[in-house]
């Protein structure tokens, strides 16, 4: 009885395999949300480094050595300004420009205060985050200096400063991707409900249509084995195409120039275990599901349609998650679907997942995929669903 | 033997089969014969299993099909109305399959596939996938899957509909070379010179019906006619009913 059900499962996944136009479609999906992830995180990082990487021209340069050398360790190119400044600026040729005057010595020497121009165009909103930067850096400096003096005569430099902002930034380096990434739990199950269409309505809708379910049926196989068959045969499928999927993702993270923002992600080989453990019981949900509706759609065409519904499912709560912050929570791993999810999205911020959130959301998916599965059988054993 | 008493299916409102009843005995071809829709291939699904009768009884060798369906099942070797291969798969996996559903052994069925590819004469086809195969070459894959597994039950819905001239001799020297092995082969056909060269007994389904069941000649007489054709159009549209002359 075992042996016919490996036969099953074996003739499903050979006949599968041999499907490349389904196997390729299933296959598109991981690559292009890998490839998704990847583009999209080079770009917020180019976008980020367009921002870091400032030139600034300087006029005068020999006027304020100790200034311009502050600014080069602060990492920004100086080059040498030519020509008139503010036409420089107007036709877009320089963001920004500082000018050190030829006074500046005379007057830094005598303790006076000595004044160098920073030229921008204020309407340009684009430019801004450069000009703040320089302002930044050379208000920086100037305190810097001004301590210096007011150490040199036995003053405290704190004196001069009675208030001080300090800026804190509470989200941790991994939260702030894991926004970058809250896209990533989404595609996950996406590919999980994505990957078994084709297969599961070939399987029951289309061995109708071509009209070799009733042969099959006519063997002394009872009906059950059938199913498991199929359904384990569909189950293995979606998993290794998920694998793939949830390892692309990975990888891509990995690859991805996420330092570059100053952002650390620890995705490595537990985390790839850890949002497998979480998926496996959706796998076992999806796949079910897929047979069910292909069982009792009509024909293959309407198996295809019903199932690339089913696909959208992961999109409700992927987008509710999106919007809500917060870690999971208890009652969300009630919810088929919501609760991976969350999970997942924990996962890729870095947060330790409760492990009994794991198992309570593995098993409202495993409960369920029982009903499915029973209604499969029921459903098989139809003589409508035999013969259309 | 094969006994079939009063069996009755209705889908809805349609009743597809009235009232059947025969005998097949084991070492005889037997030939179901009607019209389109009279009632033949609801009758077979009922009697391999797959369609539960509302009301009658179904034995093969005394076992009652509807409750040891899988028992029987094993006895018997199906080739259903329009049953096709998996295209993807080679002539040799499709009727793999089927012989490792039947619980055989992988060398059991490599020497009764071999022994099929001589009988058939698949040599050439036997290792391509069944995508392209002609309709003579899928039924050879197909009555080669049915049999397998050696069934003493053979069941077939229209075996030569549509088959080239090669091919039916093929399928009539099998059907033949079954029945000296002491086989039961049932045939459902509505072409009558098929049963006339191949049926040791037929019995003749109208409306859900079994209008009249015995050997060729007795049918033939019964209905005063000189054809097993002119019997057919006898019982099968009732009597009086004639093959106009510019038909014949």
């Amino acid at each position: 009885m075992f042996y016919q059900y490996i036969a099953i499962l074996n003739k499903e996944l050979l006949d599968a395999m041999r499907d490349f136009k389904s196997l390729a479609t299933a296959l598109f999906m991981p690559i292009f949300f890998a490839l998704f992830s990847l583009g999209s995180m080079h770009f917020i990082v180019s976008m980020q480094q367009s921002n870091d990487q400032i030139i600034l021209p300087v006029q005068g340069i020999e006027n304020a050595k100790p200034l311009v050398d502050w600014l080069t360790e602060a990492g920004i190119t100086v080059i040498a300004a030519s020509g008139n400044p503010e036409e420089k600026i107007l036709n877009k040729t320089y963001d920004v420009i500082l000018i050190i005057p030829e006074n500046f010595p005379e007057n830094f020497r005598q303790q006076r205060p000595a004044t160098v121009d920073l030229l921008s165009d204020h309407s340009s909103s684009k430019t801004q985050g450069k000009v703040r930067k320089v302002r930044q850096l050379v208000n920086q400096w100037s305190t810097k200096i001004g301590s210096i003096r007011l150490l040199t005569r036995n003053i405290s430099p704190a004196i001069a400063r009675p208030a001080v902002i300090n800026d804190i930034n509470v989200s941790t380096d991994q939260q702030v991707a894991a926004k970058i990434l809250a896209s990533v739990p989404m595609f996950t199950l996406l590919i999980v409900f994505a990957s078994g269409i084709g297969m599961a309505s070939d399987m029951t809708a289309g061995e109708r249509e071509r009209k070799s379910l009733e042969p099959l049926l006519i063997n002394p196989v009872p009906y059950t084995y059938v199913f498991f068959g199929k359904w384990s045969a569909a189950v293995l499928v979606t998993f290794c195409i998920t694998l793939f999927g949830i390892g692309l993702q990975i990888l891509s993270i990995n690859v991805a120039p996420l330092e570059e923002l100053g952002l650390r992600l620890a995705m490595g080989w537990s985390q790839f275990a850890l949002i497998m453990f979480i998926v496996i019981p959706v796998i076992f949900l999806a796949s079910a599901l897929q047979l069910l509706v292909s069982l009792f759609a009509r024909s293959f065409k309407d198996a295809q349609s019903y199932n690339s519904l089913i696909v959208l499912l992961p999109v409700i709560p992927g987008l509710y998650l999106t919007f809500s912050s917060g870690s999971a929570e208890y009652w969300q791993m009630l919810v088929p679907i919501l609760g991976p999810t969350a999970l997942i999205v924990d996962v890729i911020g870095g947060e330790p997942i409760a492990i009994q959130h794991a198992i309570i959301a593995g098993g409202t998916s495993l409960v369920i995929t029982t009903l499915l599965v029973f209604l499969g059988i029921l459903l098989l054993k139809r003589e409508r669903t035999i013969f259309g | 033997m094969i006994e079939i008493k009063n069996i009755r299916k209705r889908f809805g409102d349609i009743v597809a089969v009235d009232d059947v009843s025969f005998v097949a005995k084991s070492g005889e071809i037997f030939g179901l014969l009607g019209p389109n829709g009279a009632g033949k291939t609801t009758s077979l699904r009922m009697l391999y299993g797959l369609f539960k009768p509302d009301s009658g009884c179904l034995l093969v060798d005394g076992i009652s099909v509807p409750e040891h369906t899988l028992q029987v099942q094993r006895r018997m070797g199906v080739l259903p109305d329009g049953g096709n291969l998996y295209t993807r798969l080679t002539a040799r996996e499709n009727i793999a399959y089927f012989g490792k559903l039947q619980g055989m052994q992988p060398a059991e069925i490599e020497h009764s596939i071999a022994n099929f590819v001589d009988i058939l004469d698949m040599h050439s086809i036997i290792d391509r996938k069944t995508g392209g195969f002609s309709q003579g070459e899928r039924m050879k894959v197909s009555l080669a899957r049915a049999l397998v597994h050696s069934p003493d039950y053979i069941l077939l819905d229209e075996p030569t509909n549509g088959l080239d001239v090669l091919t039916t001799q093929a399928v009539r020297a099998l059907l033949l070379r079954l029945k000296a092995e002491g086989k039961c082969v049932i045939f459902s056909s509505h072409l009558m010179h098929e049963v006339a060269n191949l049926c040791d007994r037929v019995a003749i389904v109208a409306q859900g019906k079994v209008v009249i069941e015995g050997d060729q000649s007795t049918v033939i007489k019964k209905a005063n006619k000189n054809t097993m054709e002119d019997a057919f159009v006898h019982f099968a549209y009732g009597e009086g009913t004639n093959i106009p002359e510019n038909l014949r």
